[in-house]
């Protein structure tokens, strides 16, 4: 197997993984918008007034993700959403981590016993951002190829 | 210069297209929102309780639903009695307001998580957590546990003041603790 080959491999399973992922992520959300909105109340962060409608749309971002990535449609786009959205779930966790917080995650499902905020929650965040800016790489890096190929005719 | 064009253009198609998956994501929500059964009000509905100098707003995470008066007509007015998994069935799934009556002290070191406290002894008729609240609002009353009337007796104020849906649940903070639920310490609910 080539380089280009692998290259190849790992993307589309980093891909379909994030993209099953974040929809199997948005689900518990979308089905208990209250609880999620208890959940994000609870970092302290956002003015209480605007608790329901980020738990509202939060969740249907996670699923305009995981859709495109299963598609593999819009790629590029879809894992830019997902860095940065990874990258503010980061900062919410250190945020939370530093205030001494011991709250739910609401990371990938809303089970209060097994998803507290800790440091495994953001090493996983973490991989999820690499596997985010590497199909971000990827993509880049496969359009530059089909630009520089010279038309088959 | 081609090549630079050319990622420019890229760039720019991919911000795009970003900015259309926002956009997707929050038509998306706010219909979802519409229509399904646990849909949201926009604006989170919340009251304010007063905690020393420190005027708090507390959301009160509720189905929009359950703001319609129309859907609580049929409760009885008078105060019912709920059991371990009634209370923790609504508890479950935010459908109630939880009122701890026991003392200040004995809510901080522990209560049911969201629960507010209004300790009886320091009930007034205006309490500032209840200013703000639909007379509706489905409420339950609970205190140490069985042998103690302070649940029962925050319930008939309550009522007596008009709140038309309030419950007491009997076993409170013993049977609630015994049954390993969720639970809370100090002053917030």
């Amino acid at each position: 197997m080539n380089k280009a080959k692998i290259l190849s491999t790992i993307a589309i399973i980093t891909r379909l993984f994030l993209g099953f992922l974040f929809l199997y992520s948005a689900l518990d959300k979308i089905l208990y918008p209250a609880k999620f909105a208890e959940v994000i109340y609870n970092y302290r962060l956002l003015p209480v007034e605007l608790l329901n409608i980020c738990a509202m749309i939060v969740p249907w971002i996670e699923i305009t993700i995981g859709i495109t990535l299963l598609l593999g449609v819009w790629v590029t786009a879809s894992a830019l959403l997902l860095s940065g959205l990874t990258i503010v779930f980061i900062g919410l966790l250190l945020s939370a981590i530093v205030r001494g917080l011991n709250i739910e995650c609401g990371c990938f499902s809303l089970d209060a016993e097994g998803s507290l905020v800790s440091w495994k929650r953001i090493f996983e965040d973490v991989l999820i951002l690499i596997g985010g800016i590497y199909l971000i790489w990827y993509q880049i890096k496969k359009q530059a190829r089909l630009e520089s190929q010279p038309p088959s005719e | 210069m081609d090549g630079k064009m050319s990622n420019f253009k890229t760039l720019k198609i991919t911000v795009y297209q970003t900015i259309i998956l926002v956009l997707i994501a929050v038509v998306g929500g706010f219909g979802f929102n519409q229509f399904s059964p646990h849909g949201l009000k926009l604006i989170t509905p919340f009251h304010r309780v007063s905690i020393g100098n420190q005027r708090l707003k507390i959301p009160i995470f509720l189905s929009r639903k359950l703001f319609k008066p129309q859907s609580l007509d049929n409760m009885p007015h008078q105060p019912l009695e709920l059991k371990l998994n009634e209370a923790y069935e609504y508890f479950q799934h935010r459908l109630a307001l939880f009122i701890d009556a026991r003392t200040s002290l004995e809510y901080n070191e522990g209560h049911i998580p969201q629960a507010v406290s209004i300790p009886l002894q320091s009930f007034d008729y205006q309490t500032p957590i209840l200013v703000d609240f639909p007379m509706n609002q489905m409420m339950i009353t609970y205190c140490e546990g069985e042998s103690c009337s302070e649940s029962i007796d925050l319930a008939m104020h309550l009522n007596e003041i008009g709140f038309t849906n309030v419950c007491i649940y009997i076993g409170g903070w013993e049977e609630w603790q015994a049954a390993d639920y969720p639970v809370k310490e100090g002053d917030q609910p």
